[in-house]
C-alpha cells in the first residue's frame, strides 16, 4: 500500500512538473494574469461598472484558459505519452496500470488547482483595482505585474546561470509571487495607508473562484477518460462539445425537453456546468459555503465516476 | 551458464484485431522459445516480422491472444515479474522536459530504490554513459545517440536479472556501439540473462549465444549462432604472415598434393569498426577537448554478479 502510494506520488510529481514544462502552460497562464492585472485599464468610465465588469471578465477568463489548459495538457499526459511510448516505458516497470492513471489525474489536478490559485490572486487584485470608480488603486494590480515582471526575471536567471529550465522556474516562482502580492495588497487601503489586512481586498470572489476550479478538474477528469480511447484532437472535440452542452444543460434539459427520456438519461451524463458559473450571486448577497461544499461534493461523485471508467478503459487497453 | 529457464513462450500468438473486433493482423504465430539464465538471446527478422510484438508481451505490455508466456516464473503483467525486468525500447521513450538525472531519478523512485542508494546508482551510471557532465540537461535537448544512453541507464537502475534491449546500438555511432556490445558481454559475464532485437545483424553475432529468426511472424530458424553460421564444407587454414616463399609453395604444394585442388589465399582484413575505433582512439590521444557524449567509463559498480540461487520474490 505504502509502496502504491509512493508510486502513486512520482507519477504525480512527474505528471505536473512535465506539464508545467511545456511552454504552452507558462504562456496561458503568464498571458491570463497579464491580462487580468490590465482588465482596469480596459474598463474605465463605464458609469460605477467598472469593478463588475473586471470582476465578471476576469472569471470568465479564468474559466476559458482553465478549460483550455487542463483538457489540452490531458490529452499531453496521456495520449501523447501512448503515442510516443513514454507510457509503455513507464508500464514495463513494477507500475500497475490503475495507478499510472491515477498518478496522471492528480498531476493534472495539482496543476489545474495551482492555476485556478493564481486566477483566484489576480482576479481579486484586478477588482481591487477597479473597484472606486475613476481611480485607479493601484495596490491591486501594481503588485500583481510585478510579481509577473519579477516571476519571469527569476525564471531568466535561472535558466542562464543555473541551466534550470525556464518554463516551471517560472511558474514556481509564479507560486510563490503572486500569493505574497495578494497578502502585500491585503495590507494597504487605496490611500497608501496600513489598515486591517484584508480590508481593501474583495475576498467575496473567492468562492466563485473555486467553483470554476472545480469545473476545471471536472473536465480535465473528463478529458483524461476520453484520453484513454480517443487521440488528442477528437478528445479536445468531444470535450468541447460536453462543455458547451453542460453550459445549456439547464436550457436543454430543462425547459425544452424535460419530459424525454433519452435527454433526460443524457442529462445524468453530462455535468451542469451552470453549477459552476455563480457570479450573479455575487452581485446579491455573495455565494454561501454550503452551496460550493455542494457543488464539491457533485463534483467528487463525477469524478469518482469518471476515474473509474477511466481506469477500466486504460485496464483492458493494449499498448502497442 | 543455469539451466533456469528465465523466458518460456509457448505457442505465443498474437492478432491484431480491427475496430470490429475482427482479426485483422497476425503478428505472431506459434512461437515457442526458452532463454535460460545468463545466455545473451538475439531476436532477428525484418521490419513487421512479430519481434517488436513479442518483446511488448514479453513487457506485460500486449496480450497474447494464444499459448502461454512465463517471465522469471511469472505471467508477465505480474509486477513482482516487471521489478526484475530492464528494458530499452526501441525508439528512446523518454520524457522531453525532465533532465538526465530526473529522468534516471524518476526511474529509480518507480522501482522503490532507497534514496541514498538511487543517488549512488544514477551518479555510477552516469558516469557509464559518459553523460556526467550532461545530467543537468534536459533530454529533450540530448542527440540520439545521447539518448539511447539515456534509455540504456534507465533499463540497468534497478539492477535487473533479465535486461531486454529493443535495437540498442540504433542511433549509436561506432564508439558507442562498441561500448554497447562490450557491455551487453560484462553483463552476460555477471549473469545477466539479456534478449535483444535488431536488424545489425554483425552487432548479433558479436554478442548473441544463441538466435531465433522471425518472419511474418513465424520462427523461420532458431539455435546456437555458432552452429548457424558454421560452413562445414570449407576449412580455413591460418598461417603466419613472416612464411618465406620457398616455406610458402612448399605448404602450397603439399595442400594441392592432399586435396587435388587449388587452395585459395588472401590477407585477412580488419573489419571497419575496429579500423574506425583505432584511429578515434589516436585522434582522442591527440586532443583534449571533446563535446557531446563524454568518455563512458567501465560498467557501473551496482550492476551486481546475479546470484543465481537468489528466490524470486
Amino acid at each position: 500500500m505504502q509502496l502504491a502510494i509512493r508510486q502513486t506520488y512520482t507519477l504525480a510529481g512527474l505528471t505536473a512538473l512535465e506539464a508545467v514544462r511545456q511552454p504552452i502552460v507558462i504562456l496561458l497562464t503568464a498571458a491570463a494574469l497579464a491580462f487580468t492585472a490590465l482588465m482596469p485599464i480596459l474598463f474605465t468610465h463605464t458609469l460605477d461598472e467598472s469593478a463588475r465588469l473586471v470582476r465578471d471578465s476576469a472569471l470568465a477568463l479564468h474559466f476559458v484558459t482553465g478549460l483550455i489548459l487542463g483538457v489540452l495538457t490531458a490529452c499531453t499526459a496521456l495520449r501523447a505519452e501512448l503515442r510516443n511510448g513514454t507510457a509503455a516505458a513507464v508500464l514495463s516497470k513494477p507500475v500497475p496500470r490503475p495507478l499510472f492513471f491515477l498518478g496522471k489525474f492528480a498531476g493534472l489536478a495539482a496543476v489545474t488547482l495551482a492555476f485556478s490559485a493564481l486566477m483566484a490572486g489576480a482576479t481579486i487584485l484586478a477588482t481591487r483595482t477597479a473597484r472606486i470608480p475613476f481611480f485607479y488603486d493601484w495596490w491591486g494590480s501594481g503588485p500583481l505585474l510585478a510579481a509577473l515582471v519579477l516571476a519571469f526575471a527569476f525564471g531568466g536567471l535561472q535558466n542562464f546561470r543555473a541551466n534550470r529550465p525556464f518554463a516551471s522556474r517560472t511558474f514556481g516562482a509564479l507560486l510563490v509571487l503572486v500569493p505574497a502580492a495578494t497578502a502585500l495588497s491585503g495590507l494597504f487601503d487605496e490611500h497608501d495607508h496600513i489598515a486591517k489586512w484584508g480590508a481593501g481586498l474583495p475576498l467575496e470572489i473567492l468562492p466563485a473562484s473555486i467553483l470554476i476550479a472545480l469545473a476545471i478538474l471536472l473536465l480535465t477528469g473528463f478529458a483524461l477518460a476520453l484520453a484513454t480511447r480517443l487521440d488528442t484532437v477528437p478528445a479536445l472535440v468531444v470535450s468541447s462539445v460536453i462543455f458547451m452542452l453542460g453550459l445549456m444543460a439547464d436550457y436543454i434539459f430543462g425547459r425544452i425537453t424535460p419530459h424525454n427520456r433519452a435527454l433526460s438519461a443524457l442529462d445524468g451524463i453530462v455535468p451542469n456546468f451552470q453549477h459552476f458559473w455563480a457570479v450573479d450571486a455575487l452581485a446579491g448577497d455573495g455565494i454561501p459555503w454550503t452551496y460550493v461544499a455542494r457543488v464539491a461534493a457533485y463534483t467528487a461523485c463525477y469524478l469518482l465516476a469518471l476515474l473509474t471508467a477511466g481506469i477500466i478503459a486504460f485496464r483492458q487497453m493494449e499498448l502497442r | 551458464m543455469s539451466e533456469e529457464a528465465i523466458i518460456q513462450a509457448d505457442g505465443l500468438t498474437k492478432h491484431f484485431r480491427d475496430f470490429w473486433r475482427r482479426p485483422k493482423v497476425a503478428a505472431v504465430q506459434e512461437v515457442s522459445f526458452e532463454v535460460k539464465r545468463g545466455e545473451v538471446f538475439g531476436l532477428l527478422g525484418p521490419n513487421g516480422s512479430g519481434k517488436s510484438t513479442t518483446i511488448k508481451m514479453l513487457l506485460g505490455l500486449l496480450h497474447p491472444t494464444r499459448g502461454t508466456l512465463r517471465v522469471l516464473g511469472r505471467d508477465p503483467r505480474d509486477v513482482r515479474a516487471k521489478s526484475r525486468v530492464g528494458y530499452l525500447p526501441e525508439e528512446s521513450y523518454l520524457y522531453p522536459y525532465l533532465t538526465a538525472e530526473e529522468t534516471l531519478e524518476f526511474y529509480g523512485k518507480l522501482f522503490d530504490i532507497a534514496p541514498a542508494e538511487r543517488r549512488t546508482r544514477i551518479a555510477q551510471l552516469l558516469e557509464m554513459i559518459g553523460l556526467s557532465h550532461a545530467r543537468r540537461r534536459t533530454v529533450g535537448e540530448f542527440s540520439k545517440g545521447m539518448m539511447r544512453r539515456i534509455g540504456l541507464a534507465q533499463a540497468l537502475i534497478n539492477d535487473p536479472d533479465l535486461i531486454i534491449l529493443d535495437e540498442p546500438t540504433s542511433g549509436l555511432d561506432p564508439i558507442g556501439c562498441r561500448q554497447m556490445k562490450d557491455l551487453i558481454v560484462t553483463l552476460a559475464k555477471r549473469g545477466k540473462t539479456i534478449l535483444l532485437s535488431s536488424h545489425l545483424l554483425a552487432d548479433v553475432e558479436d554478442v548473441c549465444d544463441r538466435v531465433m529468426i522471425l518472419y511474418n511472424g513465424k520462427v523461420q530458424a532458431s539455435g546456437p549462432i555458432q552452429d548457424l553460421l558454421e560452413v562445414r564444407t570449407r576449412t580455413r587454414v591460418w598461417l603466419p604472415s613472416e612464411l618465406d616463399a620457398a616455406t610458402m609453395r612448399r605448404v602450397l604444394d603439399a595442400v594441392r598434393s592432399a586435396l587435388g585442388a587449388e587452395p585459395e589465399l588472401d590477407h585477412p582484413r580488419k573489419d571497419l569498426e575496429q579500423f574506425f575505433l583505432e584511429v578515434v582512439e589516436r585522434a582522442r590521444r591527440e586532443t583534449t577537448e571533446a563535446s557531446g557524449v563524454g568518455v563512458a567509463s567501465a560498467v557501473a559498480p551496482f550492476l551486481s554478479a546475479t546470484d543465481t540461487t537468489k528466490p524470486a520474490p
